[in-house]
């Protein structure tokens, strides 16, 4: 079998891929896998061992050349790329799975012959892909800064069926070096040389056996020379950046390609999500890192505008003494406990809906329940259940609403026109959900994006509003039943009766120590 | 016909006029074509072709440049050639010269189809221009394929039907241009494909 993954992204992107790489391969261990990516990232190769069996190059910058100088010929551009596709077509790929997820990378799949294609690609004069429910969740949460409740690896493992897991935490190192990596590549994801400063001061004076470094690309020596010393600084080009991590004890770091790289080795990392970066959706995907966030309205903002604020607000709520107790905590290997939040449960409700492959397919909820207690304390879970069936309600609330003031496809049919006034129930009804700031897990998006577009034709806020209500009512039915059977689950613990045998909901299985929950074996 | 003359300068080289019009530095020729040769940055292509002999001296620099290349030169002015090869023997039998009084004797020429199909990579200087400015441009437009001409020369070697393409023939056209044109063509979906990737490219 042979397999090409086109990743036409940045540095940090194409390593943070890794996890899906690993899954690649683990899933189809015997196959040729081989990957498209930017030449100017070919560094790439020296970090991903024996995921991959041969690379390609995209060769933007050569392109870009060729298409905006006007000594090349107008189609010396096309020829190349052309070449480039036609070199790609004859190795006869069975699979073409794009990580990339834009239009150039879908153009670009949408050329090459293979027959299969899965990620986005164009084909019949239409972009194909985004039937996939986990795809289409991605287009539409990263995009810009819309929330999502799923990290990036996470999805576009599940949009390409790759089991995917974050690095969990080995044996702790014996190392006794902490590593900074100061600066980003936007200054509004930066903390501040003057902090990692303090930072690294407040390190050495409290923990007197750690030595602290400084991480950075020659291209920033001349910036990091003007805080820290010649001695502090590991000047190192990216593969000799992984052998400082393997080694390191612990990475402090803004959004950066060493992060993700750190994360691929299970180093324990201390991250910094400032600016632009969106901890939920590019975070390190590691067991072992602890997110730290400044807890502003404008956080995180978008990627391409620079900071609107007088001051650095997000940056100036991290004080260095918070970031040393994050520190203290991953060098002393003190373990997260997962915390419940109603994010958990809008996790688990959009997972299952995501996971159907259609919309008649009924998810087995009493496992889906059975597992979500036992990761989480069943008293936690108990404790929240009021907040959780108070906000079912009032999601039900605004289906109602909305269902109520949706007039008649058969009315609307017959108007060539449509006044604001006409529709004014329903657009009170996306001003309330708009308003109320509670509908955080996206539930009323698409409905909400439908009611405050313009329309041509007037049928066509019905035929939208409908779409977006049949996902609603889909979404909040999952909902529904998943927060029932915890309130089941967890009330009355995994045992409907009590007693001799202890029969669990599940069904049970014999084993030598006794018996054992089986939630394979629930047909029981 | 242009009158062309040439003077010796301080160095003894030969420098050619155009009507009084010095077609390279007097003062220091080597040194004009070598800053020249040096802003040109990496050559993409085996092939380049210059469009302007002038006195020559910066052909010399580019062939010294990069012996392997493959190096044309386009003129109008057939008097420039006998110096040419008097003043770079050693080049002389490296470098292809066409003579072109007007584009069409330009397109006439198997140049003109090697180059365009090729793809290559066409230089202008402009110092050794002379009054030659506006035929020399044409020519450039046509032999980087971005005159509308050219674009239909490369539009039926592509299979593209280019009937309803009405450009402005006296811009150099970019690929945006020609993107609508292809689009409405009856071209190959692969075709039209990675004239779309290119697209995303220019935006």
């Amino acid at each position: 079998m042979k397999i090409l993954v086109v990743s036409l992204l940045r540095l940090g992107d194409i390593i943070q891929q890794e996890p899906l790489l690993r899954g690649l391969r683990a899933k189809y261990p015997h196959a040729e896998i081989h990957m498209l990516i930017n030449q100017q990232f070919a560094s790439v190769q020296n970090v991903l061992p024996g995921l991959v069996d041969r690379y390609f190059f995209f060769d933007r910058e050569s392109l870009q050349r060729g298409l905006g100088e006007a000594a090349y010929n107008i189609l010396w551009s096309y020829s190349q790329l052309e070449r480039l596709v036609q070199e790609l077509s004859q190795e006869k790929y069975d699979q073409v799975l794009n990580f990339t997820h834009n239009k150039l990378s879908a153009y670009l799949v949408g050329a090459i012959e293979a027959p299969t294609k899965e990620g986005l690609y164009q084909q019949d004069g239409r972009f194909q892909g985004l039937e996939n429910r986990w795809l289409c969740y991605f287009n539409d949460r990263f995009s810009g800064v819309e929330k999502s409740l799923f990290h990036y690896v996470e999805l576009l493992g599940n949009s390409f069926d790759i089991p995917v897991a974050p690095q969990v935490s080995g044996e702790r190192k014996k190392s006794k070096l902490v590593l900074l990596q100061c600066l980003t590549s936007d200054v509004k994801k930066n903390w501040g040389l003057m902090n990692y400063r303090d930072l690294k001061e407040t390190i050495e004076a409290t923990l007197v056996d750690y030595e602290v470094c400084v991480l950075g690309a020659p291209f920033e020596r001349e910036t990091l020379s003007q805080v820290f010393g010649e001695s502090d600084l590991l000047i190192c080009d990216l593969a000799e950046a992984k052998e400082h991590l393997q080694h390191a004890a612990l990475l402090v770091t803004g959004d950066t390609s060493i992060k993700h790289l750190a994360a691929q080795l299970g180093t324990p990392i201390v991250e910094l999500a400032l600016g632009s970066s969106d901890w939920t959706k590019t975070s390190a995907f590691s067991q072992n890192a602890e997110v730290l966030t400044g807890n502003v309205p404008c956080a995180p903002c978008g990627h391409s505008q620079s900071c609107s604020k007088a001051t650095h607000l997000c940056a100036e709520q991290i004080s260095v003494d918070r970031v040393f107790t994050a520190v203290w905590d991953q060098l002393s290997g003190k373990q997260k406990i997962p915390t419940l939040n109603a994010r958990e449960l809008e996790r688990t409700v959009w997972g299952t809906y995501l996971n159907k492959s259609h919309k008649d397919v009924e998810p087995f909820y009493a496992d889906i329940a059975l597992k979500f207690v036992t990761r989480f304390d069943g008293t936690a879970v108990r404790a929240e259940m009021s907040a959780w069936q108070s906000q079912s309600q009032v999601y039900n609330t605004w289906l109602a609403k909305i269902e109520k003031a949706l007039p008649a496809r058969e009315v609307l049919q017959k108007k060539t026109s449509l006044q604001s006034s006409e529709v004014a129930d329903l657009i009170m009804c996306a001003q309330e959900i708009l308003k109320s700031g509670q509908d955080q897990a996206g539930y009323f998006k698409a409905v909400v994006e439908a009611l405050t577009t313009r329309f041509a034709v007037p049928v066509q806020i019905y035929d939208r509003v409908h779409a977006a209500l049949e996902q609603v009512r889909e979404l909040l039915e999952v909902r529904n039943n998943i927060v029932r059977y915890l309130e089941i689950v967890s009330k009355e613990g995994a045992y409907y009766a009590t007693g001799i045998g202890q029969l669990p909901i599940s069904g049970f299985e014999e084993a030598r120590t006794g018996l054992h929950r089986s939630y394979e074996d629930a047909d029981l | 016909m242009a009158m062309v003359t040439f003077s010796e300068n301080h160095e003894s080289s030969l420098i050619s006029f155009e009507e009084g019009q010095a077609l390279a530095s007097l003062r220091d020729p080597r040194g004009e074509a070598l800053k020249w040769t040096y802003s040109l940055g990496p050559i993409p292509s085996s092939h380049v072709v210059i469009i302007g002999l002038g006195s020559g001296f910066h052909v010399e620099a580019l062939a010294d440049l990069d012996p392997s290349i493959k190096i044309t030169v386009v003129d109008s002015r057939d008097a420039l050639v006998p110096v040419f090869r008097s003043q770079f023997p050693e080049i002389a039998d490296r470098i292809e010269l066409v003579i072109a009084e007007n584009v069409q004797d330009l397109m006439k020429s198997d140049v003109y189809a090697d180059v365009i199909a090729n793809r290559a990579y066409v230089l202008s200087f402009r110092e050794c221009w002379g009054n030659q400015v506006n035929l020399f441009s044409e020519f450039f437009g046509h032999l980087t394929g971005r005159s509308a001409d050219a674009v239909k020369y490369h539009f039926e070697e592509l299979g593209i039907n280019m009937k309803a393409l009405y450009f402005q023939s006296s811009n150099l056209l970019s690929i945006r241009d020609v993107l609508p044109v292809v689009e409405a063509s009856q071209a190959q979906e692969g075709q039209k494909q990675i004239f779309r990737a290119l697209g995303e490219l220019v935006k």
